[in-house]
């Protein structure tokens, strides 16, 4: 027997997590949670390194339930706290399941640098200016012309991915369509694409192109080529 | 006339009769083409000629819009001249549990009576019994208009010799028009049916969550119909949320409650009125219901936050009414493409 009931594990620094949400956060909310019901003695929440699963998170795993959770967002956490560690019973939609055993990365386009940290370096050449970053709608989308192609930038909840703007299938505007941080959905014909990856989901026939996208100064700049 | 068609998944033939639209020979014949609307709007059915001759019906089908090529056409709306090889996009489907082969069969229009003053129920009397899933529709031709509509079953029986219908009049709407016009009892109508997608099939481990604007709530009382008959509420529960703009245009709503009764802990209804505050006098009459001013679909958000798991939803509506309740479902309640049926009615 150990020294907890329940014991949680956060990726908070592997290379993708922290990029697809605002895992320390997370942990603090959880905390804070766990506080608030008086049951620090039976569970803890421990900051986690890499579960090497990349590009699947953010990812919250449960012991000894042993039940992973990808792509947990913020507004998931209440439900995974209220129905998962304080009463037991997992919460099934955000279950991890990718039916490989052991590790399973997934190639994910590199993660735009934290501004303070990029701010000492200049763009590249190959990097074109899109927008500032407050002029894509939080946890939104928008669409803009760059060197006359068109870019849809998603903002997945704590970071912006960028993509080729047009639906694959009919030429329609992924723009108005919906994405969950994960899932980028067309409502023309339901065509669904991975954020992370530009593959396609369920019925979709072929993905959608992802460009580098990277953050300097509150500007956003992207990498058509390459 | 003999038609091909090969779709990622296979290459399939079927015999097509003169003046048949391609997709009903194909369906008729097991072939499950790709189709949505089957009325020629969604362009799901979308495939392109490679050899032989056909021609479209329908040359200002609003599903055109995707075609992009003179040797595209929609198979809901187009005919074979001689033998054909085709190619669509989409693939062949199994078909639905519970859902027969649609076929093309007759019937009689009967009991036309009003619901509110813009909706109308009615029957048809079939030649021939049908079976179909719950939630599915049947497409609708009547003298001396062109072109079929789109309607869903309100009933649910095995072997069915009764289809009912429900539909919303729209000025200018043919079928709608004209079966407000009167005297049309007796008249005799054309079928094709089952078509859809969008059924619920017990047995099933998943919580009901409906999300019906107006007419749309015709494939909900089949689906209720077909719940309630196999105890599905004995174990799951079921959230319906009816959206009309007022008062006067809610219909249906004693079936609900009857519905409701016979499964009082776990089927919730909820009416959301889009155009005015919920008058006393409505909320005296179903005591059971919940009801609440807004579009249906933030209505059933606020409601069903936190309440996703295990649910499998279905909606049906006006375009812009399903749409924003698949945002919801996709982007708040996150649930897979797979628990999401839905039909559009433009």
């Amino acid at each position: 027997m150990g020294q907890y009931d329940c014991h949680v594990f956060v990726c908070t620094s592997g290379e993708t997590c922290p990029t697809q949400g605002d895992t320390e956060k997370f942990v603090k909310l959880l905390r804070a949670g766990v506080q608030k019901a008086g049951r620090q003695q039976q569970v803890r929440i421990n900051k986690a390194g890499c579960f090497s699963q990349c590009g699947h998170g953010p990812m919250i795993v449960v012991y000894p339930d042993d039940v992973w959770y990808a792509g947990v967002q913020e507004s998931d956490l209440e439900e995974i706290l209220t129905s998962h560690i304080l009463d037991g019973r997992p919460v099934e939609r955000l279950r991890y399941a990718p039916g490989v055993p052991g590790a399973n990365k997934v190639d994910v386009p590199p993660a735009p640098a934290a501004p303070a940290a990029a701010s000492a370096l200049a763009p590249r050449p190959e990097w074109t200016r899109v927008c500032r970053v407050d002029e894509v709608p939080a946890s939104g989308m928008k669409e803009f012309a760059v060197d006359g192609t068109s870019v849809l930038v998603v903002h997945t909840g704590a970071a912006f991915v960028a993509c080729q703007a047009m639906c694959p299938h009919e030429a329609v505007p992924l723009e108005q369509g919906v994405h969950d941080g994960c899932l980028l959905t067309c409502l023309e014909h339901t065509w669904q694409f991975d954020l992370a990856t530009g593959a396609p989901v369920g019925d979709a026939e072929t993905g959608i192109k992802m460009y580098r996208l990277r953050e300097d100064r509150g500007e956003l700049y992207v990498a058509l080529e390459g | 006339m003999k038609v091909l068609v090969t779709a990622k998944n296979g290459t399939r033939d079927f015999d097509c009769e003169p003046g048949e639209p391609i997709l009903h020979a194909g369906l008729r014949s097991g072939v499950e083409l790709p189709y949505e609307c089957a009325t020629g709007t969604c362009g799901t059915c979308k495939a392109r000629l490679v050899s032989g001759r056909a021609q479209s019906q329908w040359l200002d089908a609003p599903g055109r819009r995707y075609l992009k090529t003179e040797a595209e056409l929609l198979t809901c709306q187009s005919v074979a001249h001689d033998d054909c090889a085709l190619e669509v996009t989409g693939t062949f489907k199994p078909q639905e549990r519970d859902a027969a082969t649609p076929r093309a069969v007759g019937g009689v229009i009967r009991r036309v009576r009003s619901l509110t003053h813009d909706v109308v129920a009615f029957d048809v009397d079939l030649d021939t019994p049908v079976d179909f899933a719950a939630g599915q529709f049947a497409l609708l031709t009547v003298p001396g208009i062109v072109g079929a509509r789109a309607y869903s079953m309100v009933n649910f029986e095995p072997r069915a010799t009764r289809l009912s219908f429900v539909v919303k009049k729209k000025p200018g709407g043919g079928v709608s028009e004209w079966l407000f016009g009167g005297a049309v009892d007796g008249t005799r109508a054309g079928l094709f049916v089952p078509l859809g997608r969008a059924t619920f099939a017990p047995p099933l481990s998943r919580h009901v969550l409906c999300v019906a604007g107006g007419s749309g709530i015709a494939g909900v009382m089949s689906i209720l119909a077909r719940a309630c008959g196999e105890r599905h509420f004995a174990t799951w529960n079921g959230h319906v949320f009816f959206g009309v703009r007022t008062a006067r245009d809610g219909f249906f709503l004693d079936d609900l409650e009857a519905f409701r009764a016979q499964y009082p802990e776990r089927l919730a209804i909820t009416v959301a009125l889009s155009d005015e505050d919920v008058p006393a006098s409505l909320r005296a009459a179903y005591p059971g219901f919940a009801f609440a001013r807004g579009f249906v679909h933030a209505v059933a958000a606020e409601a069903m936050a936190g309440r996703y798991a295990d649910v499998r939803a279905w909606v049906a509506g006006p375009p812009p009414m399903v749409d924003a309740a698949l945002r919801v479902l996709l982007r708040e309640a996150r649930l897979p493409l797979a628990d999401i049926r839905y039909d559009k009615f433009s």
